[in-house]
Order: C-alpha cells, then sequence, then structure tokens
C-alpha cells in the first residue's frame, strides 16, 4: 500500500472539513464580530469627527465675533455704550491675547480608522490653544462612559486579536481530536500515513477555510463600515497579512498542542491555558512589572507643584518682572511699568516662567509615558495579541504615537501663536500709558483680529505606518515559523496509548 | 451525607491537576491583582491627603484680597479611592481624580489614572471583580466538566448512580463541591485580606463590612450559577466533546463577547453628546468672560433687582454682576451637565439591564455599584465637590455685595473670611443610596441563580449516566 500524498490527503481533509457544521457557525460568528466591531467603531469616529467639525464652526464663529466687536468698539464713548473693560476688548492687543486668541488643535480621524479604536476612546482628539496655557494645552479628555472604557470596546482589532484565535483554537480541539476521542485513532495509524502528514493536513485544511473567509470578513466589515478600500489598499493589505500570519502563528502553537494527539478536553485545557497567558496572564505580568519597575510620577504631587509654583509666581511678581524686562534691551527703558503691567501683560512674561520651573517635573511625566509606550511596543513582540492590537491602531491612526506627535505639535502650533502676538503685546509696554477717559469705546492699539494660521496636524505618511508595522509582521512570521516547525518536529509518532 | 459527599468530590478535584492548578493560578492571579491596586491607591491617597492638607493652608493663608479673586484662587478636591476599589476599581481608573473649584466654572475631574497608559497598560489592567467575571466562568466551567462529564466519560459516575440511594445527591454535591472550591479561592481570601487592609488602613466601619459582605454575595451567587450551569450542562450534553464544546462557549459568549457587546449597543443606541457639544452649550449659555453687551443686560437686572433706577445705588455692582452669572451658570450647569450625568446613569441602568442576557454583565455592574466606584458614586463626589464650590464662590461674592465699592474701589478680606468656609470632607453616600441604576442587575443575577437551579434540578432528574 502506498502511502497518500500530502496533496491529497489535504485535499480530501478540506472537502470533509468544510461541510462541518461546527466550521461555519464559528465562520459566521467571527464575521459577525468583525463587523460589530467595525461599525462600532466607525459609529465612535464619525461622532468624534462630527465633534471636530462642530469645534472648526466654533471656532469660526468665535473669530467672526471678535472682529465684528472689534469694528463696533471703534465707535465713540456715549452715554449708553460707553468704554469697554480691557478684558472685553479685542481692540486690545493684551486683552485680544489672553481673551480672543483661542484655537482648536483637531486631530481628525484617517480612512482606516475602523480597523481599531486604539487610544481614540481615551486620548482627546481636540485641544483648546490658548496663548497663556502653560505647556500648549490644558488635561483634558472628551467623555466616554468610564463603564465602556473599563470593559473594552469592541473593535475590529479585539475581534481579530482575542476572538479570532479562540476560534480557531476551538475548531482544532474539535476537529483534529476527533478520531481520538472517538477511538478510531488505531484505524488511522494503521494506514499508509504518518502522523505529522494526517495531523498537518486537517490543520492545513482547517486553515484553508478560516483563513479566506477570515480575510473577506474582514474586508467586508472594513467596507461596510466606510472604509475607501481603494485608497487605503496598502494598509489594508498589510492588516490582512497580519492576520493571516496570526492565524498561522496559533497554529503553530495549537500544532505543539497537538503533536501529543491529545482528546478534546486536553487540547481545549492547554489551549485555554496557551490563550489565557498569552492574552491575559503576559500583559498582566508585564504591566504589573513595567508599573513596579518605573513607577508613574504622581498626577497629584504634580498638582500641588502647580500651585506651589504659582504662589512662589505671585509672590515674586513684581521681581520676576523687573528682571524680564531688564533681559529685554528693547524693553529695559520701561522698567518702572514692571508693577503697573495688566494682567494679560504680565501672563505673557509670568507663563514661560511657571513652565520653566515645571518644566523638570513635566519632563518626568513625558519621558515616563514614553518609556512605557516604548515597554509597551516592545512587549508587543513578546505578546502577540498585544503586537497585533498595536500594529492595527498604528494602521488606523489611532496609536498612541500618533496621539504623542499631536500633542507635540500642538505645544509648537502654541509657541508659534506666542511668537506672533507676544511681541505685539510687549510693544506695546513701549507706547505711552492709555489715558483714563479715552474718545472711542475700544483702545484701538490693534485695528482688527488677527489673521492667525489655523492648527494643521502634520502627519507620518502611510508609507512610514505600514513600514513600522511591518517590522512586527516579519517578527510574527518568524514567531510562526518556529512554533509550526517545532510543533511539526514534534510530531513523530502515533500516540496510541493513555 | 451530602457533606461527605462534598468532601470526597473536593478530593478528586485536588487530584485533577489541570482542574485545581488553573483554579489555584487564577487564586493567585486575584490577590496579586487586589495587592497591586490596593497598594497603588494607598499611595495616591496618601499624596491626596497630604496635597488636601496644603491646599486647605494655600487656602487660608492666602493673604488679603478681593474675595471675588479668592473665589477664583479656591481649592483643588480631591476624591478618595472607594473603599472597596482594590476588589473593583470599575470605573476609577477611567475618571478624574481632582477637580479645580473656581468661580464661573464648573470643571472636569482632572487626571484619570489611565488617561496615558500605554496599550500594555491597558489591556494588563485587571482587578479581582473583573478576573473573577471574566475567567471565574472559564475555571468553574473547567471543574464542572472534570467532575461531571469525565465522570460520565469513564463510566464512574454510572457506577456511582447505580449504588446511589438519591442519585440528585451526588450531582448536586458536585456542584456544590465546585461551588465551595471557586468561592472558598477566588473570593474569601482576597474578601478577608481586603478587610485587613482597611482595617490596617482605620477605614472599616459598618457601611464598609456591609459593603464587602455584598461583594461577596455577589460574586459567591455567581459562581454558584456558574457552578450550576457547568454541571447541568456537562449532564445533558450526549459526550464530554460537547459538554466542553457547550461551556466553552458559554464563556466566551457570557464574559468574552456579551458584556463588550452590550456596553457598546447601551453607548450606541443611547449616545452620549460629545463634550465639545456640551462645554459649548455652557460657554454659550452661561461664558465666564462676557461681552460689555452682556454687562449692559447685567445691569438693567440688577437695576430691577435692587428696585433702583441708576447703578451707583446698588452698593457693589461689580460683585453684585459677578453674583448674578455665577447663579445663573449654576442653572445652566445643572440643565446641561445635569442632563448629560442623567444620560450616562441611564445608560449604565441599560447596561445592568442586559445583565438579563450575561450572568457576568449581571455580576459586572452589581460588583461595582456594592463596591462604590460605579458612576453613579463618581457623580455623588462631583455633585458633593460642586456644591461646596457654589458654597464657597456665594460666600465670597455676598462678602463682597455686602461692601460698598464703586469705579476701581475694592472691597479686601483676609484669614478671617477664608477661615469661615469649611474644609472640603468628602463622605462617600453609605451602601444602598445610590444602587438604583443597578437594581436591574442585582435583579438579573437572582433570575439567573434561580434559573440555573432549575436548569440543575431539571438536569439531574433526567440523566444519562
Amino acid at each position: 500500500m502506498s502511502a497518500p500524498r500530502f496533496a491529497e490527503l489535504f485535499v480530501w481533509e478540506w472537502r470533509r472539513v468544510g461541510r462541518s457544521q461546527l466550521l461555519w457557525s464559528i465562520l459566521a460568528i467571527l464575521a459577525a464580530s468583525f463587523v460589530w466591531g467595525a461599525v462600532g467603531t466607525s459609529r465612535l469616529h464619525a461622532a468624534q469627527d462630527a465633534a471636530l467639525q462642530r469645534a472648526r464652526e466654533a471656532d469660526v464663529a468665535f473669530e467672526r465675533s471678535a472682529v465684528e466687536r472689534a469694528r463696533a468698539y471703534r465707535a465713540p464713548v456715549t452715554a449708553s455704550a460707553g468704554q469697554v473693560a480691557y478684558w472685553q476688548d479685542p481692540t486690545n492687543v493684551a486683552g485680544y491675547s489672553q481673551y480672543f486668541v483661542r484655537k482648536t488643535a483637531l486631530k481628525p480621524h484617517l480612512p482606516l480608522s475602523p480597523l481599531a479604536a486604539g487610544v481614540s476612546d481615551l486620548a482627546p482628539s481636540r485641544l483648546e490653544i490658548k496663548l497663556n496655557t502653560p505647556f500648549g494645552f490644558s488635561d483634558t479628555y472628551d467623555f466616554e462612559n468610564p463603564r465602556g472604557l473599563a470593559l473594552g470596546r469592541f473593535d475590529l482589532a479585539f475581534a481579530v486579536s482575542f476572538l479570532l484565535p479562540i476560534g480557531l483554537l476551538l475548531l482544532f480541539a474539535l476537529l483534529v481530536t476527533f478520531e481520538r476521542d472517538r477511538g478510531m485513532l488505531p484505524l488511522v495509524a494503521a494506514q499508509a500515513v504518518g502522523p505529522r502528514a494526517w495531523i498537518g493536513a486537517r490543520v492545513a485544511a482547517i486553515l484553508a477555510w478560516t483563513a479566506p473567509v477570515a480575510v473577506v470578513a474582514m474586508v467586508a466589515a472594513l467596507a461596510l463600515a466606510g472604509v475607501p478600500l481603494g485608497t487605503v489598499a496598502a494598509s489594508v493589505a498589510i492588516a490582512v497579512l497580519i492576520t493571516i500570519l496570526y492565524m498561522l502563528f496559533w497554529s503553530g502553537v495549537a500544532l505543539l498542542v497537538l503533536a501529543r494527539q491529545p482528546g478534546a478536553g486536553a487540547a481545549l485545557g492547554s489551549f485555554a491555558a496557551i490563550w489565557a497567558a498569552l492574552t491575559i496572564g503576559l500583559p498582566l505580568a508585564g504591566s504589573a512589572l513595567a508599573g513596579a519597575v518605573d513607577p508613574a510620577p504622581s498626577a497629584i504631587e504634580y498638582v500641588d507643584a502647580q500651585r506651589r509654583t504659582g504662589d512662589e509666581i505671585e509672590a515674586d511678581r513684581d521681581a520676576l518682572l523687573h528682571k524680564a524686562l531688564m533681559a529685554r534691551p528693547d524693553l529695559r527703558d520701561y522698567i518702572d511699568r514692571a508693577s503697573t503691567l495688566d494682567y494679560a501683560t504680565r501672563l505673557s512674561f509670568l507663563i514661560p516662567e511657571t513652565e520653566r520651573r515645571l518644566a523638570p517635573l513635566r519632563s518626568a511625566i513625558d519621558a515616563h509615558r514614553a518609556r512605557q509606550e516604548r515597554v509597551a511596543a516592545l512587549a508587543g513582540y513578546v505578546v502577540p495579541a498585544l503586537g497585533v492590537e498595536s500594529a492595527f491602531a498604528a494602521l488606523a491612526g489611532t496609536d498612541p504615537t500618533r496621539q504623542r506627535g499631536f500633542e507635540r505639535q500642538a505645544v509648537e502650533y502654541q509657541h508659534q501663536l506666542r511668537t506672533m502676538v507676544y511681541p505685539l503685546v510687549h510693544g506695546e509696554i513701549t507706547q505711552p500709558p492709555a489715558l483714563a477717559e479715552r474718545a472711542t469705546r475700544g483702545r484701538l492699539n490693534l485695528r482688527e483680529p488677527l489673521a492667525l494660521p489655523s492648527f494643521e496636524l502634520v502627519d507620518h505618511s502611510a508609507a512610514a505606518r505600514n513600514a513600522a508595522v511591518l517590522r512586527f509582521a516579519a517578527w510574527l512570521a518568524l514567531l510562526t515559523l518556529l512554533c509550526a516547525g517545532f510543533g511539526l518536529w514534534r510530531i513523530r509518532a502515533w500516540q496510541l496509548t493513555r | 451525607m451530602t457533606g461527605s459527599l462534598i468532601l470526597l468530590e473536593l478530593a478528586i478535584l485536588h487530584r485533577d491537576r489541570r482542574a485545581w492548578w488553573s483554579l489555584l493560578a487564577l487564586a493567585v492571579l486575584v490577590l496579586l491583582a487586589f495587592v497591586a491596586i490596593a497598594s497603588e491607591a494607598a499611595r495616591v491617597d496618601h499624596d491626596k491627603r497630604q496635597v488636601a492638607a496644603a491646599e486647605r493652608a494655600r487656602w487660608v493663608g492666602q493673604g488679603e484680597k478681593d474675595p471675588h479673586s479668592a473665589a477664583h484662587y479656591s481649592i483643588f478636591a480631591f476624591k478618595p479611592s472607594p473603599a472597596l476599589g482594590a476588589l473593583d476599581p470599575a470605573a476609577g481608573p477611567f475618571v478624574g481624580q481632582t477637580v479645580y473649584l473656581e468661580a464661573h466654572h464648573q470643571n472636569d475631574m482632572l487626571y484619570r489614572p489611565q488617561q496615558n497608559a500605554s496599550l500594555l497598560q491597558r489591556i494588563g489592567f485587571a482587578s479581582p471583580a473583573a478576573l473573577i467575571a471574566g475567567f471565574g466562568p472559564l475555571i468553574v466551567f473547567l471543574l464542572a466538566f472534570t467532575l461531571v462529564a469525565q465522570d460520565r466519560e469513564r463510566g464512574t459516575m454510572r457506577l456511582a448512580l447505580g449504588a446511589a440511594l438519591r442519585p440528585r445527591a451526588i450531582v448536586i454535591a458536585k456542584a456544590l463541591a465546585v461551588w465551595f472550591a471557586a468561592s472558598g479561592l477566588l473570593v474569601a481570601p482576597v474578601a478577608i485580606l481586603s478587610l485587613g487592609w482597611l482595617a490596617m488602613g482605620g477605614r472599616l466601619d459598618g457601611d464598609i463590612l456591609l459593603r464587602t459582605l455584598c461583594w461577596c454575595a455577589v460574586m459567591v451567587a455567581y459562581l454558584a450559577l456558574l457552578s450550576a450551569i457547568g454541571a447541568a450542562a456537562s449532564l445533558r450534553m450526549r459526550n464530554a466533546r460537547l459538554a466542553l464544546t457547550a461551556l466553552f462557549g458559554l464563556w466566551i459568549l457570557f464574559s468574552l463577547a456579551l458584556p463588550r457587546i452590550a456596553s457598546g449597543f447601551v453607548d450606541s443606541t443611547w449616545p452620549l453628546p460629545s463634550s465639545q457639544s456640551v462645554r459649548q452649550q455652557m460657554t454659550e449659555e452661561a461664558p465666564a468672560f462676557w461681552s460689555d453687551e452682556d454687562n449692559v443686560r447685567h445691569r438693567a437686572m440688577l437695576l430691577e433687582r435692587y428696585g433702583v433706577s441708576r447703578i451707583e445705588d446698588v452698593p457693589n455692582p461689580r460683585m453684585a454682576e459677578l453674583d448674578l452669572v455665577e447663579r445663573h451658570s449654576h442653572e445652566v450647569f445643572d440643565h446641561v451637565l445635569g442632563g448629560f450625568y442623567a444620560k450616562v446613569a441611564a445608560q449604565d441602568r441599560m447596561f445592568a439591564v442586559l445583565g438579563f442576557l450575561s450572568p457576568t454583565i449581571a455580576a459586572q455592574a452589581a460588583s461595582a455599584s456594592v463596591a462604590g466606584s460605579d458612576f453613579s458614586h463618581h457623580r455623588h463626589f462631583i455633585d458633593d465637590a460642586e456644591q461646596y464650590r457654589r458654597d464657597l464662590v456665594n460666600r465670597m461674592n455676598a462678602d463682597g455685595m455686602a461692601h460698598r465699592a464703586h469705579g476701581t474701589e475694592r472691597h479686601t478680606n483676609d484669614e478671617r473670611l477664608w477661615s469661615q468656609v469649611p474644609e472640603f470632607d468628602y463622605q462617600a453616600p453609605p451602601l444602598g443610596r445610590l444602587s438604583w441604576t443597578a437594581l436591574p442587575a442585582f435583579a438579573a443575577l437572582l433570575a439567573w441563580l434561580g434559573l440555573a437551579a432549575i436548569v440543575l434540578v431539571l438536569a439531574s432528574r433526567r440523566m444519562r449516566p
């Protein structure tokens, strides 16, 4: 009796597996979960995009109102319309700088955002930029129900990284162990086929059904979520590649267990233990370890430091302003005005000083965050589920790296605005003091509100994002080869006795 | 007799390495999660107490100034960790820990512990309640499978039932053994540890003891119904493969899929308005910086309020205007933010209703409520802090209004007034006062428990050994 070729065995198994109701039930559930995940994330992002649009419109309305008021306040003072307070006066450069420069930095979603929620439910995509907010913007967020945040979002990345392996392992555990549980394994072993070919063909047959269906379901889910597939084809292709590699990785893990030719109970028990260890246990241990080795700087102490610094600066206010004016050749001659500067003009000197004093603490917080994100990126290579989530978030543009880039650019944008407005505020110090009684309602040292540039987020190109993710894909391929190779190597003989 | 049977089943469980070690591994994880969260909460609470004391000292010692400036200086209020937060932090890591209580603004709570969490920290964050709710079913089903389905598969159950006077007692004993093992290792140690921890920290009182007992009751009820379902499924399925498949499927459905699906369904079916629109509405209806045109309207209202025809006849028109605007903003905040928070609570209530679909959802919602860490309890702090802010600002404005000042004149005050404002001292509400959002979850848990008991009894009547 000649041994069947692997291809023949595979085709036979492929046909047989394809008739399994279990296979199609699991694939249907997985496909539904992909669609639910992608569409749910798409809805979240659509709501966030609508909020960004409203913020844009609010900015335009605010600026229009400032222009209208600036024009209205050129009118002469009358009995019914008197002088306008400086903080209400957009024609006063100091008042304008503090109360009328209000722009919004926006982080719009990328076309592939339904792929993963990433940090989009937690981190703000809209930052209010004012000149005198220390370090660019206040700690802020868009409120999402904390119950949902604690449970985690059911997005496509979750469905792929957590549910897909469970479905796959369930299929392997039940379809590869059938003969063992029915006592038919000795009959199979009596045929002219080795265990490696037999188990390999069965596993390959299951994969040959599940992988294409998972890919089609994934692409269909993205299409249903409104992703313009044509414009993000390369990124979608990489997401598909990672999904296939991830399925192959879990198939390799399954082979390691199936090599012992266990029954369904033992196989499922082992699979559950490995799955729980890789997707829950390792992240839990890694997170606890990273937190213990490198604890986060206390946010509460930062509040305290802010308050202390604010008090210290207020106590030394006149001395600091004196020193600041002395340091500026163009303002040195007006040192006597240091103690009579208005609040907004004072802030233009004191806020940079506040930032300077808080910088070490702030840097420590930022550095800690950066270290934790580096640890998470490295952990993605050890915990494939985390790696897949990170990779999908990177492709979707909902990753922490893009968020940090957005925040960094928002700070730079504030500095850009300061370089445009502060010189005008400081220039006013050199002008003769305003008269207590004036002819016009406004002060008119700023004829029109400035045409300040809008924030434009500069993103990494899709090619750069894809390239970063491909490194993980290459690593996953290597892991897959190792697991599958070792698993196949372990299948050496029939295990007929228990 | 039943006691002996249970002991026997426990001994069998203990001998099954796979089941027993899985249970032990989860029990160790539960304890480690508790210690990690409790020690972090203790550290943060210590910081909060210290900085709160410093805030009080700063407030009282802020020196002589205009009372309205004092209202702007104000204080930061800190939310202490819920006493049972280490058992179930629930919403805790995703809500702010402190709020700046200043005039004109009802600010957001700031510094959410998970705000800047890396993906590893977010995926790797687990609490005792989350571990028991999420992985308790897997372990309990594995134990039930070991005791029931494998017994059937090996034929030992047929022998045992044949020799038994009351076969149902054997099945009940198996379910009880699973329940005792799971409760004894997953719930009891962490609850005892929590009580000890709270006692050492001087936080243990009647309410916290009652909350701990209720939390234990919720978790034990959850494990009981899982034990019954596990035993019943293992009894009724044609063979062990099918039993294991069904139990595995139930775990995925109950614990992995349905909680997230239900949460997403609730959030998308009853969506919250965006923070942007809420903030914009508040800014439009109660601006902190108003225009000169608004001043004109305010003056007219003041003249009417004081019953005078000239603004000079109002003792302190600036403070009177600030008070007018402040009180108007309270109405706006109650209307806008109050409505927003009511929608959050309604979402949570709907989520609790969906506990009838999955016992895990019911356990999660009930656990968060008795632990005092759900959004209802967080809102209690928000409201308490906001009331304190309003009292403080109103008091400052009232002092200003009581003293005549016109034009550039400014009335000032000092420590004598600042120290009259009581210290901010938050007291968490007693158990039961804020449970209404979670009531459907308690009902669902009871319904599941009853259903599971009925299913187990029916399954034991129609046994197929």
